[in-house]
Parts: structure tokens; sequence; C-alpha cells
């Protein structure tokens, strides 16, 4: 396995579209390092350590980036320096202030596995987040689409985007931010997902 | 590259999927 040290894995990430509504988001392509996105995958399907999280609206295969005894050269994604990188990325993809903690965990969604309709919403909990596409090739067929809706109705869609690794959307976190994740059909699903919380005034 | 245009069927079938 190669040693990228110091590496900026995030380097490439620039949102290439944003959008005001329904909720704040936008919407970035090759957002990983290109050496760094096949040893992640490869990691992700043999040795990254999956546990099993059902609730009443998704069941995936999750675990947090933090508890992870990550290889010498994926140790750049969790790097103080290059999140800080980031977060300041998503400070200017979505003009919001946020604050330095970083919350990272990795999805793994088989076929059969879905997310339903949510916003993301938590009384004091995360207010932005970033989710950040891998998968080997991921047909139409396969499903897993990242679904963004209007309103709290599954019928009122805004968009639906493919899951096209190295692909990524980043959102603010609302009343209105509904998403979803379609059933995956065919092949694995990987997701980095980053929580940001809003910086508050002292 | 990104956006997913789908047919009617597969946008019911979608929509069903993630209704909760």
């Amino acid at each position: 396995m190669p040693v990228l040290d110091r590496l900026d894995p995030y380097a490439r990430l620039e949102p290439v579209e944003s959008v005001t509504a329904p909720f704040r988001y936008f919407v970035a392509e090759h957002c990983l390092n290109a050496a760094i996105e096949p040893v992640l995958l490869d990691w992700l399907e043999a040795d990254a350590p999956w546990a099993l999280v059902e609730t009443d609206f998704y069941e995936q295969f999750e675990f947090d980036l933090r508890d992870a005894d990550l290889p010498p050269a994926l140790a750049c994604l969790v790097d103080p320096d290059m999140l800080a990188r980031l977060r300041r990325k998503m400070e200017q993809a979505l003009g919001d202030a946020l604050a330095p903690h970083i919350q990272m965990v990795a999805h793994r969604l088989d076929p059969g596995q879905r997310i339903a309709i949510h916003n993301d919403m938590r009384e004091g909990g995360e207010t932005h987040r970033l989710t950040i596409q891998l998968n080997r090739g991921l047909d139409d067929a396969d499903g897993g689409f990242f679904m963004l809706f209007n309103s709290d109705d599954a019928e009122d869609i805004h968009r639906i985007l493919r899951p096209v690794s190295g692909s990524a959307i980043g959102f603010a976190i609302s009343p209105a931010s509904h998403h979803a994740v379609s059933r995956l059909h065919g092949g694995t699903r990987f997701t980095l997902v980053y929580s940001f919380f809003a910086k508050r005034d002292e | 590259n990104v956006d997913a245009p789908l047919s009617s069927a597969a946008l019911a079938r979608v929509i069903a999927e993630v209704r909760t």
C-alpha cells in the first residue's frame, strides 16, 4: 500500500454547482485525490470495521473513522490540518462559519438496503453535512440514488443524483433539507459522511 | 454525469422505496 505522506485528500473538492432552494446545497465531482480513492475502496471492501445499524427508517453498515485503525496511506483523511482545509471549503461553499469539530462516519449500503426520507435535523446536532460517494461503478439499474425533496412528501422530488464515485453533495441542515437514498439493487455503495457544526457566537 | 433522468416507472419505484 503506498504511503501518501501529507497529501491533501480533499484538494480537488470544489463545488461545480450551488443551489439555494429547497435548501442550500452544492454538488461536486472528483472530490478525492486520485491516488487515495482506489486505496480507500480496497480498504473499505477488505478491512474496514463495519457494524450493522438498524433503525426505523434505514438499515446500513457504518463505522466511525475516528475509531478505525486506518492504514498509513489513508491517515491523511483524518489529519486535523486536512480536515481544517475541508472545513474552510465547506464554509466558502455554503457561506457559514463552522466550528473546528468534525465528525466522520463511513456508510456502506448493500443490495436491499435504503435510507428513507428524512432531514437530518436534531436538536443540538450537526448543522452541515458533506457526503462523498465511493463505489466501483453503479448503473442506474443498481439504484442507490441520492434523492432531494421539496418537502417531506416523497413524491415531491426536487432532484435525483446518481451515486457517481468521487462525487459529493454538501448541504446546510434545516427543517427543509429532506433527502433519501433509494434502495440499492446491485453493487455496493460506500459513502464518507462528514458532519459540521455552525460556529456559535461566544 | 450526476443527474439521473428516470422513466416514470422507475420514478414511481424509487418514490415507493424511500417513503416512510
